[in-house]
């Protein structure tokens, strides 16, 4: 109530504030406004600035464990480009990324659809399809490595009972990385999910209603009306879904480690191998630095759809 | 015509209801089955066919848990999560208000650099962090993991907040200021109570975000007493063998408070996801 009142106050009073002179009350306002961003430019500062500096400068020095022994140049970044290894992994994460996108993305389209229209238990039904993305990626880890057991999975089990065979999913390299995918786009699809959700229902009724007075069926509403309005939004959502996929350690780490035979030794495996696993941290940091490249392109490329799609 | 459309509508519904219950239980069976294993005896986690109920159920998985680490790993996941919500909620509820109501020099460039670190990647500053961490003398501290989880989360919240602010009228603290209030003052007493809805919505998304964690917190963490549940779940699979019980159980106790919030508070969560405030 009070701040009620004083409002009405304020307007009686709004003439004389705007006699004060503009450029003062800039100044003031500099000094304030710094004020209340110090912790948030400190933080970035300390916790992001400069180490991404620090990589930029150790992916050129020679490292021993952990202490500086030499410059490098560019010989990591060499090594990495021409060693077929380096190429393995940019492969791997490639094949990652578009097979994650090509099962999460309909899956997530399908079921928003489903979910944009009015019926009971809508609520219910989404509240259980986001459940797998909320809970931890060491979860989801751990519980696929259990589905896929060999002896006493369930999946297993059934394949036994029906067709009398067995498979090794995460130890045979032509399935270890489907079955990482399907992990992945478990835990994932919720997201696409979501966002495609909150485009579809940007799309103004009316339009709907008339194409529905026109005579178009559902179908017919779908392709004509629904999918090219959205086209814009789901190339977004994928982005968004590809840099995730890209950055990803934790599942590839906990469900195979890259292995078997670097079946799925994608990059941020072996930016995290190098590191953690041999302490070669001037070769790790010219990897992650190739890697913060790739995101550059990827955060342009969604800046520019962005900026397209919000000119509807 | 009348009932043939009314009888295809309902063909129609039915169709619509067994697609989401079929997704339903493709999103939910893996958590049941890890559920289902946590209340199996040894013998019975590894029974062939596999027991899809539990016959004995018992509770004898969870009691070996929490007789071991983990009531230690989730008190630090607690304590890390909660000092995180509350520091990254004032740093960019601070920021987010200067962005939204201050003209000052320099403003695009000084937002735009911090939002601009929302594209560095975790994997990317691991080594640097680690490093720095290492020789600060930080390292497998609550301290650096707060501070690193904060600066990551700090530039999307902020940005989030950043929005509802500006849907807040401006008259409100222009008057609380005429009153004789600083500007932080109108802050603190005219604008943070009619922001608390996206106080909310940051404080889950940052909840949820902390609580999953897993890379950062297993490069910046060195002995068993400081780790979080997700990496505590992560080394219970070579300290156990792998005991699929009381594994499942430990996995069961650290996604259930996580579940329980978003279940409770998932319009908040949905509607700050969907405003683009999420760091992979």
């Amino acid at each position: 109530m009070d701040v009620m009142a004083t409002a009405s106050t304020e307007r009686v009073d709004k003439g004389l504030g705007s006699q004060v002179p503009a450029r003062r009350k800039t100044g003031s306002q500099t000094r304030f406004a710094y004020l209340f961003l110090a912790p948030a430019l400190l933080l970035v500062l300390l916790v992001t600035l400069i180490p991404v500096g620090y990589a930029l400068t150790l992916s050129v020095l020679s490292t021993d464990y952990l202490d500086v022994v030499g410059f490098a140049g560019i010989e990591h970044y060499l090594r990495f480009v021409t060693e077929s290894l380096g190429q393995r992994n940019v492969l791997a994460s490639v094949t990652y990324i578009m097979g994650s996108l090509l099962l999460a993305i309909p899956l997530g389209l399908g079921l928003a659809l489903l979910l944009n229209r009015e019926f009971r238990f809508r609520t219910l039904f989404r509240t259980l399809l986001i459940l797998p993305w909320v809970i931890t990626l060491v979860a989801t880890a751990l519980l696929w490595n259990w589905l896929y057991n060999p002896q006493y999975g369930p999946i297993n089990f059934v394949l036994r009972q029906l067709f009398g065979i067995t498979i090794n999913f995460l130890s045979q390299p032509n399935w270890a990385m489907f079955s990482m995918i399907v992990a992945n786009v478990w835990q994932s699809y919720p997201y696409a999910m979501i966002l495609i959700l909150a485009g579809l229902q940007t799309i103004p009724a009316d339009l709907l209603e008339a194409a529905s007075i026109d005579g178009a069926s559902g179908w017919r509403q779908l392709l004509s009306v629904k999918l090219p309005l959205l086209q814009n939004h789901l190339l977004v959502v994928m982005i968004l879904l590809g840099i995730n996929y890209f950055n990803q350690v934790t599942l590839p780490l906990i469900l195979t480690g890259g292995g078997p035979l670097n079946a799925t030794h994608v990059m941020s495996i072996r930016v995290y191998n190098e590191a953690f696993s041999f302490y070669h941290m001037g070769f790790a940091s010219a990897v992650a630095v190739v890697m913060l490249l790739f995101n550059l392109v990827f955060t342009l490329i969604y800046l520019r759809v962005l900026r397209r799609e919000s000119m509807y | 015509m009348f009932k043939t459309r009314a009888r295809r509508r309902n063909l129609e519904l039915a169709a619509v209801y067994l697609a989401l219950v079929l997704a339903s239980a493709f999103a939910l069976a893996p958590i049941l089955w890890g559920f289902s294993t946590s209340l199996k005896t040894p013998t019975n986690a590894m029974a062939l066919p596999p027991q899809w109920i539990p016959d004995p159920a018992t509770l004898g998985n969870y009691a070996l848990v929490m007789g071991s680490s983990l009531p230690r790993y989730f008190l630090n996941s607690v304590i890390v999560s909660v000092l995180t919500v509350l520091l990254t909620v004032v740093v960019a509820a601070l920021g987010g208000y200067a962005a939204a109501r201050f003209n000052f020099r320099g403003k695009n460039p000084v937002l735009l650099g911090i939002l601009s670190t929302v594209m560095v990647p975790g994997v990317v500053i691991l080594v640097p962090l680690y490093m720095i961490a290492s020789a600060v003398g930080i390292i497998n501290t609550y301290l650096v993991l707060v501070l690193v989880f904060t600066a990551w989360q700090s530039p999307a919240i902020l940005w989030l907040m950043r929005g509802f602010f500006e849907s807040i009228p401006r008259d409100l603290e222009e008057a609380a200021q005429t009153d004789g209030c600083t500007p932080l003052g109108a802050f603190v007493r005219v604008i943070l109570p009619l922001a608390q809805p996206g106080l909310a919505a940051a404080a889950i998304l940052v909840f949820v975000y902390v609580w999953n964690e897993f890379i950062i917190a297993l490069a910046l963490t060195t002995s068993d007493d400081m780790r979080v549940l997700p990496v505590g779940l992560y080394f219970y699979i070579s300290a156990f063998g792998v005991q699929w019980g009381q594994l499942t159980a430990a996995i069961t106790v650290a996604i259930v408070p996580v579940i329980a919030v978003f279940v409770a508070l998932q319009r908040r969560f949905i509607q700050g996801l969907t405003s683009g405030a999420s760091k992979a």
